[in-house]
């Protein structure tokens, strides 16, 4: 066990330098630091008039945790695509537990800098935009970050199995994103959504996630989000799962179908 | 400068005929301001109908020009550079800050996709109801909005041509005018530590006199034409800088021999 | 009436490396050269990579500007009147890239003539007969993207001529084609001289320079080793012929004999199984082909001729003396 950990932090080091090569410093900065800023700013400010300032924490923290989407779902989806996946798979590493072995470490990386970004999220919440953390419980709220971002990951895998098959990445990603921003309960409570929707957003493990962060942050134990973390828990197995199943499944179709010159 | 228009036009056509060829990618490229201003739609849902109006419609077709805007000037450069097009264009006597002029129009104009998708799904759902009692006060203000993204997409083409890292400006700015110009909110709501970003942003001010035109007798309100007024400077200051920008360039391509690897 | 004419033209590079300690390198593109070309000519420029074929045709296209020295096209100063310059010329680079993928063939031809200021209903026309001169006609309609390596080459001849510009610049117009395809280039860059127009082209094929150019100047390190016609510059390194006489089961003795007899010329034997030939390099070739011919007698002869040096030879010996 503790040799797969070794490995698993090995390949995890190595897959950070080669995932995140293709990013310079200030290319990281930007994605990172500015663009969160005004992204939550304009829903902050928007929030502002039309809810009032008394709804504002419930905007900023809900724009804050999302961040880790941009890691799990779409940084998932995009390093897990085509030439980044085949090219870079091992010769040697074929079978279906290296294969694990090879998600995993790549999920890793995404899921830390994932609670990096919702992390900087709150930064902003608590700097510019009002919210207090002083009643928040910090050690729930680490470890509902932590959930928010590992959870999601398997959503992440269901849509770079997608993105096997179809061309552009990028707009599978884009379009998966905006689905769960719209659905999760980040600007607005799920109920106001129309009722045919509602489902979907329970699917979605970061809707519990975002939930049980605004609690945390109101004082709540790690108890009383225990029901949250444990639902978001159960999606991200099933989801893993099919997500691991689809993948396999697509990988083989890709590969007879001759598809990966797409690419 | 019967040649300069040959040069816009051609340019606009070739824009058009690009995103003829890929029918599908003005919905792409409109998918985040269309998200977004649906967060707007039920944020705005109780509100008067005539605020939902202003803020949400008008709002949601000022994101999809900006974001339109924004994205065609870092792809029309960046392509440029990829498909080795640039040094072609550099060798013929056509300007080329007329060549962006002509691309920028139809980039900001394929933004407009955003109002029409709002406005399809506001209708929908909730109905729309808006009565403007200076329509052409509205006109004005709204052919100067137009234009100021316009505009500022010019100024944005010249200004990732100077930089080799053009897609970290493009990432940096994508909502930052969503933030400033009161797209969807006044600015009287901005800090007042941020407002002043906001005035120097054209955008602001046209938006503004196109809410003030839904009131009547909008056209002689001082108000209003100043607002109109300080949008033409700034556009004016914009074309201006775009113009030393492009000068710039040219300067030091042919010094640096950077053409190819910009 | 010279049409392009540099003086001294010079181009440095400067490079810089190191983040903290910033070190400037320079690197010479072309130095100090000096040459004209004429209205009509299809003038080359020859030489290996990096020797400094492209820089010059940057300079004088106006895409750089230079470090010292100058050069006109069309009587306009390429570094002070660049919108002049650029309304007499055009160019023709080689290889994939330079078209608008998602335009098709027509499209981006239009899109030149705008930007040259054609009159639209005659570039039009123009567009019209330029597809069927450069056998795109069948395919115009299709996207640039689609088209194969010739046929791209080809549509960038086209879009070479779309403003029908006196002087034309082509910067290695064949590289990556296939014989049929380049060949196809070069016979339709034969007949733009036919229509008056002033070529200068830059290539590092030897062949298609010594076939093609009325002059040609060889480049080394950015220098002009050599400037002359074709036959010129085969002359330069002296006035060799060569004799060259094929032979069908040449016994070992008539060949050293044979090599004994012309000890004084440069001579070699190829060999292709039953068949031999032998090449004799020489000031004297009516004198050899008799001695040959005598040494021959038994032997069973396929060809006797004389050829001119190639421009090969000439060339090689250039370079290794530049080196020495």
């Amino acid at each position: 066990m503790l040799r797969q950990l070794a490995l698993l932090q090995r390949t995890s080091v190595i897959v950070f330098q080669a995932l995140y090569s293709w990013l310079d410093p200030t290319a990281y900065i930007i994605i990172k630091f500015v663009v969160p800023f005004f992204q939550m700013s304009f829903f902050v400010f928007l929030a502002k008039f039309t809810l009032g300032p008394d709804k504002l924490a419930y905007v900023a923290i809900g724009n804050a945790v999302q961040f880790v989407a941009f890691n799990t779902l779409m940084g998932v989806a995009i390093t897990m695509s085509g030439e980044k996946w085949f090219g870079t798979l091992p010769v040697l590493l074929t079978t279906p537990a290296s294969r694990l072995l090879m998600f995993t470490s790549r999920a890793t990386v995404h899921v830390l800098d994932g609670m990096m970004g919702a992390v900087i999220g709150l930064l902003y919440a608590g700097l510019f935009f009002g919210v207090s953390f002083a009643q928040a419980n910090l050690l729930t709220l680490v470890v509902v970050l932590f959930f928010a971002s590992l959870t999601l990951t398997g959503l992440g895998l269901i849509i770079a199995s997608l993105s096997l098959f179809i061309r552009d990445v990028n707009q599978i990603m884009n379009v998966a994103y905006l689905v769960v921003f719209l659905l999760c309960g980040i600007n607005f409570p799920v109920e106001q959504l129309p009722v045919w929707l509602r489902p979907v957003a329970y699917v979605i493990p970061l809707t519990y996630g975002i939930e049980a962060a605004r609690q945390s942050i109101a004082g709540a134990p790690l108890a009383a989000v225990g029901n949250q973390l444990l639902v978001m828990f159960i999606l991200f197995l099933v989801e893993g799962v099919l997500g691991y199943y689809l993948f396999l499944q697509f990988e083989r179709l890709a590969k007879r179908h001759g598809t990966l010159e797409v690419f | 400068m019967r040649r300069h228009f040959q040069v816009f036009r051609a340019a606009a056509r070739a824009s058009i005929e690009d995103y003829i060829s890929q029918p599908l990618w003005p919905l792409f490229l409109t998918i985040t301001p269309f998200a977004f201003a649906l967060v707007g739609v039920v944020l705005y849902k109780d509100a008067p109908r005539a605020v939902f109006a202003l803020y949400v419609i008008l709002g949601s077709g000022a994101m999809g020009m900006w974001s339109s805007t924004l994205d065609g000037a870092g792809y029309s450069v960046g392509y440029d550079r990829i498909w080795g097009t640039i040094q072609y264009t550099f060798i013929t006597p056509a300007s080329q800050l007329w060549i962006m002029a002509g691309r920028s129009l139809i980039y900001t104009a394929v933004g407009l996709l955003t109002l029409v998708e709002i406005l399809i799904v506001t209708a929908l759902f909730f109905g729309v109801q808006l009565t403007i009692a200076s329509p052409l006060a509205f006109l004005l203000a709204a052919l100067l909005t137009f234009l100021a993204f316009a505009v500022i997409g010019l100024l944005l083409g010249s200004f990732f041509m100077l930089t080799r890292v053009a897609g970290h400006w493009q990432n940096a700015f994508s909502y930052s005018l969503y933030v400033f110009c009161g797209v969807m909110y006044p600015i009287s709501v901005l800090p007042g530590w941020l407002r002043p970003v906001s005035y120097v942003l054209a955008p602001t001010w046209s938006l503004e006199a196109i809410r003030m035109s839904v009131n009547s007798g909008v056209l002689g309100d001082p108000r209003y034409l100043t607002n109109l007024g300080l949008t033409l400077l700034l556009l004016a200051l914009y074309v201006l800088l775009a113009w030393y920008l492009q000068r710039v360039v040219e300067h030091r391509v042919r010094v640096n021999a950077d053409l190819e690897r910009m | 009436m010279s049409v392009i004419k540099t003086e001294e033209l010079t181009r440095v590079y400067t490079t810089t490396r190191g983040f903290f300690k910033r070190q400037q390198f320079e690197t010479v593109g072309v130095d100090h050269i000096s040459f004209e070309v004429h209205e009509g000519e299809l003038f080359g420029v020859l030489g290996p990579n990096g020797v400094g074929k492209t820089t010059t045709i940057k300079l004088l296209t106006t895409l750089l500007l230079p470090t010292a020295g100058r050069a006109t096209v069309m009587g306009y100063d390429v570094a002070r009147q660049p919108q002049a310059v650029r309304q007499h010329i055009n160019v023709v680079y080689g290889g994939e890239r330079g078209l608008y993928p998602r335009l098709t063939g027509r499209q981006n031809l239009l899109y030149a003539a705008d930007l040259y200021g054609v009159e639209p209903s005659l570039a039009r026309k123009r567009v019209a007969e330029l597809l069927e001169m450069v056998g795109l006609a069948d395919r115009a309609d299709e996207r640039a993207e689609n088209y194969s390596r010739g046929m791209k080459q080809r549509l960038h001849i086209a879009r070479g001529l779309v403003n029908d510009p006196p002087v034309i610049f082509l910067d290695e117009p064949t590289i990556g084609l296939d014989p049929e395809g380049a060949h196809f280039i070069r016979q339709r860059v034969k007949r733009m001289t036919g229509q008056g127009k002033t070529i200068l082209l830059t290539t590092h094929d030897l062949w298609e320079a010594d076939q093609l150019c009325d002059r040609i100047a060889i480049l080394k390190k950015g220098k002009i080793i050599a400037l002359d016609t074709p036959r010129g510059l085969r002359r330069i390194v002296g006035d060799l012929q060569v004799v060259e006489v094929e032979t069908f089961g040449m016994s070992d003795s008539v060949q050293t004999e044979l090599e004994n007899a012309l000890k004084d010329c440069f001579t070699s034997v190829a060999i292709y199984g039953p068949k031999q030939t032998v090449s004799i390099q020489t000031k004297e070739p009516a004198q050899v082909t008799a001695q040959a011919k005598r040494i021959l007698a038994d032997t069973q002869v396929l060809d006797l001729r004389v050829r001119e040096q190639s421009l090969e030879d000439a060339y090689l010996r250039l370079m290794r003396e530049v080196e020495s």
